[in-house]
C-alpha cells in the first residue's frame, strides 16, 4: 500500500494549502506585523502623524510602575486562577471518578459551566458578589467581612479570580477525569494491598500518575489566565478600582483604546506576544518530552 | 504461615446478581490452593474477596481463626499478585518493592535486608533501578513477585499471573513458581483458567462452575474420580471422551440411537435403562485385538506430538466425537475401525439430567 499521497500536478498541493496559509497570514501575521511594526513608532491620537523612534515605547514601559504592577498583577492573577482551577476541578474529578449511580449526568453537569461565555462568567460572579445587592457579599457580611470590590483592590482581584478559575473547572475536569480513568484499577488495589490508605494512594500514585495531564493544564490554564480573561475583567471590575485587576492583556486595551497610546499599547502587545511563544515552547518541549515515566 | 477457613461464602451485587454462592473450605497453612474455572466462574471474585478488595455479602471468611470480612486489604497482611502486574510505573524495581514495607514503617536497614533477600532469589539484583517500562514480561512478573515475598505475608494471593506470558516463558516460571512456594512455605491461593497450570502446581484445586465449587481435591482426585460431568470434561487434555445414551438390558452395555455403541466387561451400577453419560480418558483406550474391541473408533485424523499419537474419530462411525492417546508414532488411514477396550475402572459414569457422578 501507498503511504504517501504523490500529486501528479504541481500546483495543485500548494492549491489545497492555500486557504489555511490565507488565513494564517491574513489573520495572524499581518496583524502580528502591525503591532510589531507599530511598536517602534509613537503616534499621534488622530493617527494622522507617527514617528520613528526605535525601542524608546519598550524602555518607557519597564520605567513606568504601573507596568511592572501590571505584570505583578497578572502573576498573581494566572497562578491563583491556575491553582485554583485545578485544585477544584481535581478533587471533583475524584469525587467524579467514584460515582457509580448517575455518573453521566453528574458529570454533564460539571462540564456545563465551559459553555458560558467569559463576560457572562464574569457578571454571574459580580451579582452574586455585589456589594449592595449580591447574596455573596449578605452572607460575608452575616460573618462580619466587608465586601466592596468598589473600593478594596484586594477584593477586587479576589472576584475576578474566583469568577475565572470557575469559568475554567470544567475544562480541568475533564482532563483530570480522563486522566483518572486511564489509571489501572488493579495500580490503586495493589496500593490498597501495601497497606496505604485512601490519602497515601492518592499523594504517591494516583498523584503522580497525573503528572503529564497536570503539567498540560497548568500550561493550558496560565495561558488562559494571562490572555483569554479580557472580558471577564472588563465586564466586572475593567481593571480597577486603581488598577487592582489590570492584568497585562487589559492593559494593552486600556493603554490603546482608552488612553490612545498606539505606540505603547502595541509594545505591550509584542511582550505579550512573546510570553505567549515562550510558553507554547515550554508546552512542546517538556510536556510532550519529559513528562513521562 | 496461616490457615484459611472459608464458610458460606456467596457475592450478589447490588443488582442482584449472584456471582459466588456458597463456598466452603478450609486451607491448610502452606497449602498451595489452585481456583480454577472458565472465565465468569466467580474464580477471581472469590480471591478478590480473600484479598478485601470485593466486599464479602455472604458468609464468613478467617484467616488464622480471625475473622476478617470487615478488615481493610491492608489490614489482612496479604499480597497479591495481578495479572497485569500492577507495577506502579513511575517508581523503580527497587521503589516498587519498598512502597508496601514503606507504608508498615519498617526500618530502613530492614527494608534494604528484605530486598536484597527477595532480588536475589528472583535474580533481579541488576535491575533494582530500572522502571517496570525497561523491563521484560517475565522480569515485570518477577518484580510483581518480589513485591509480594519481601512483605512476608501470612497468605500471597496470584491472579492468573503468567497468563500474559508466553508458552515457554510460562512453563518456565511455572517451575520457579512451585520452587518458591517450597522454599517459602507460605500459604498460596492461586487464580487460573488453565487447567495444565492448576494440575502442576496445587496441593489441591478448588475447580469452579458458574459461582459454585463443583469439587475440591487433590489433581488426582480429579484426574482419577471427578465428581461431575464440568470437571470430568474440564481437567486433561485432550479433554475425556463422553458419550450420553441408555443403560442396556444386561446392564453391560450403552445403547445409543437404538443400537449397542459400547460394550462393558462388568455390570454398571446403575439400572437398566438410565439415561447415563459415560466418560472414558483418550489416554485409558487400548487398541484391542480384532473381535476384543468393547467400542470401535472410525479413524478420521491424527495429530502426531512425538511422545504420543492423537488419533481423533467417531464413535462406530457415528456422530459422537471420540479420541485415543496411543504412545510412540502410530500411523492409521482415515476410515479404518479400529477396536478398542478400557478397564472397568477407568470408566466415569454421570447423571445425564443433573452430570452427578453415579459410580
Amino acid at each position: 500500500m501507498q503511504k504517501r499521497v504523490v500529486f501528479r500536478s504541481r500546483l495543485l498541493p500548494y492549491l489545497l494549502v492555500l486557504p489555511q496559509i490565507a488565513i494564517t497570514v491574513i489573520f495572524f501575521f499581518w496583524p502580528s506585523y502591525q503591532a510589531l511594526e507599530s511598536s517602534f513608532f509613537i503616534e499621534d491620537a488622530f493617527g494622522f502623524s507617527r514617528e520613528w523612534v526605535g525601542l524608546t515605547n519598550y524602555f518607557e514601559l519597564f520605567k513606568d510602575p504601573g507596568y511592572l504592577k501590571s505584570f505583578r498583577t497578572s502573576l498573581i492573577f494566572g497562578i491563583s486562577v491556575a491553582f485554583l482551577a485545578m485544585a477544584i476541578s481535581l478533587g471533583l474529578a475524584v469525587a467524579a471518578n467514584r460515582v457509580v449511580k448517575a455518573a453521566t449526568g453528574y458529570r454533564t453537569l460539571l462540564i456545563w459551566p465551559y459553555a458560558v461565555a467569559p463576560a457572562l462568567a464574569g457578571v454571574i460572579w459580580y451579582f452574586l458578589m455585589n456589594p449592595s445587592l449580591g447574596i455573596v457579599s449578605y452572607w460575608l457580611s452575616g460573618v462580619g467581612v466587608e465586601w466592596n470590590h468598589y473600593v478594596n483592590g484586594d477584593q477586587a482581584l479576589f472576584l475576578v479570580i474566583v469568577a475565572a478559575a470557575w469559568k475554567q473547572v470544567s475544562y480541568n475536569f475533564l482532563f483530570f477525569l480522563a486522566g483518572l480513568q486511564s489509571i489501572p484499577k488493579s495500580m490503586i488495589e495493589a496500593a490498597a494491598i501495601d497497606r496505604a490508605g485512601p490519602v497515601r494512594r492518592f499523594w504517591t500514585i494516583v498523584f503522580p500518575l497525573l503528572t503529564p495531564t497536570t503539567f498540560f493544564l497548568l500550561v493550558v490554564n496560565l495561558v488562559y489566565a494571562f490572555f483569554d480573561t479580557f472580558a471577564l475583567i472588563h465586564a466586572t471590575t475593567e481593571g480597577g478600582p486603581v488598577d487592582a485587576t489590570s492584568i497585562l492583556v487589559f492593559r494593552v486595551y486600556n493603554t490603546g483604546f482608552i488612553g490612545q497610546d498606539y505606540g505603547s499599547s502595541a509594545a505591550q502587545s509584542v511582550i505579550l506576544m512573546g510570553l505567549v511563544i515562550a510558553m507554547t515552547f515550554v508546552q512542546f518541549r517538556y510536556v510532550e518530552r519529559k513528562v513521562q515515566y | 504461615m496461616a490457615t484459611l477457613n472459608i464458610s458460606s461464602l456467596g457475592k450478589v451485587y447490588p443488582g442482584g446478581v449472584t456471582a459466588v454462592s456458597d463456598v466452603n473450605v478450609g486451607i491448610d497453612d502452606g497449602e498451595f490452593i489452585v481456583l480454577v474455572g472458565p472465565s465468569g466462574c466467580g474464580k477471581s471474585t472469590i480471591l478478590r474477596m480473600i484479598a478485601g478488595l470485593e466486599t464479602i455479602t455472604e458468609g464468613e471468611l478467617q484467616i488464622d481463626g480471625r475473622r476478617v470480612n470487615e478488615l481493610e486489604p491492608g489490614d489482612r497482611d496479604i499480597a497479591m499478585v495481578f495479572q497485569n502486574y500492577a507495577l506502579y510505573p513511575h517508581m523503580s524495581v527497587r521503589g516498587n518493592m519498598e512502597y508496601g514495607l514503606k507504608n508498615e514503617g519498617l526500618p530502613k536497614a530492614e527494608i534494604a535486608k528484605r530486598i536484597a533477600e527477595a532480588s536475589r532469589t528472583l535474580r533481579l539484583e541488576d535491575y533494582l533501578d530500572r522502571k517496570p517500562r525497561q523491563l521484560s514480561g517475565g522480569q515485570r512478573q518477577r518484580v510483581a513477585m518480589g513485591r509480594a515475598i519481601v512483605r512476608d505475608p501470612k497468605v500471597f494471593l496470584f491472579d492468573e499471573p503468567l497468563s500474559n506470558l508466553d508458552a515457554k516463558l510460562r512453563t518456565q516460571l511455572r517451575a520457579e513458581l512451585k520452587a518458591l512456594h517450597q522454599r517459602l512455605g507460605a500459604t498460596f491461593i492461586y487464580v487460573t483458567h488453565d487447567q495444565v497450570e492448576a494440575m502442576s502446581l496445587a496441593d489441591r484445586i478448588i475447580i469452579m462452575n458458574a459461582g459454585r465449587v463443583e469439587q475440591i481435591g487433590t489433581p488426582m482426585d480429579l484426574y482419577l474420580r471427578p465428581a461431575t460431568r464440568f470437571v470430568a470434561d474440564f481437567i486433561g487434555s485432550p479433554a475425556m471422551n463422553m458419550f450420553e445414551g441408555t443403560v442396556g438390558e444386561d446392564r453391560q452395555s450403552l445403547v445409543y440411537h437404538g443400537a449397542e455403541q459400547v460394550h462393558f466387561a462388568a455390570e454398571l451400577p446403575v439400572s437398566a435403562g438410565q439415561s447415563v453419560i459415560m466418560g472414558v480418558r483418550p489416554e485409558h483406550l487400548q487398541h484391542a485385538a480384532e473381535g476384543q474391541g468393547q467400542m470401535d473408533l472410525t479413524v478420521g485424523f491424527l495429530e502426531q506430538l512425538g511422545a504420543d499419537t492423537v488419533v481423533h474419530g467417531t464413535l462406530n462411525g457415528g456422530d459422537n466425537v471420540l479420541s485415543i492417546r496411543l504412545h510412540g508414532v502410530q500411523t492409521s488411514a482415515p476410515g479404518t475401525r479400529l477396536p478398542l477396550t478400557f478397564a472397568m475402572e477407568n470408566v466415569h459414569l454421570f447423571d445425564a439430567q443433573n452430570g452427578t457422578r453415579l459410580n
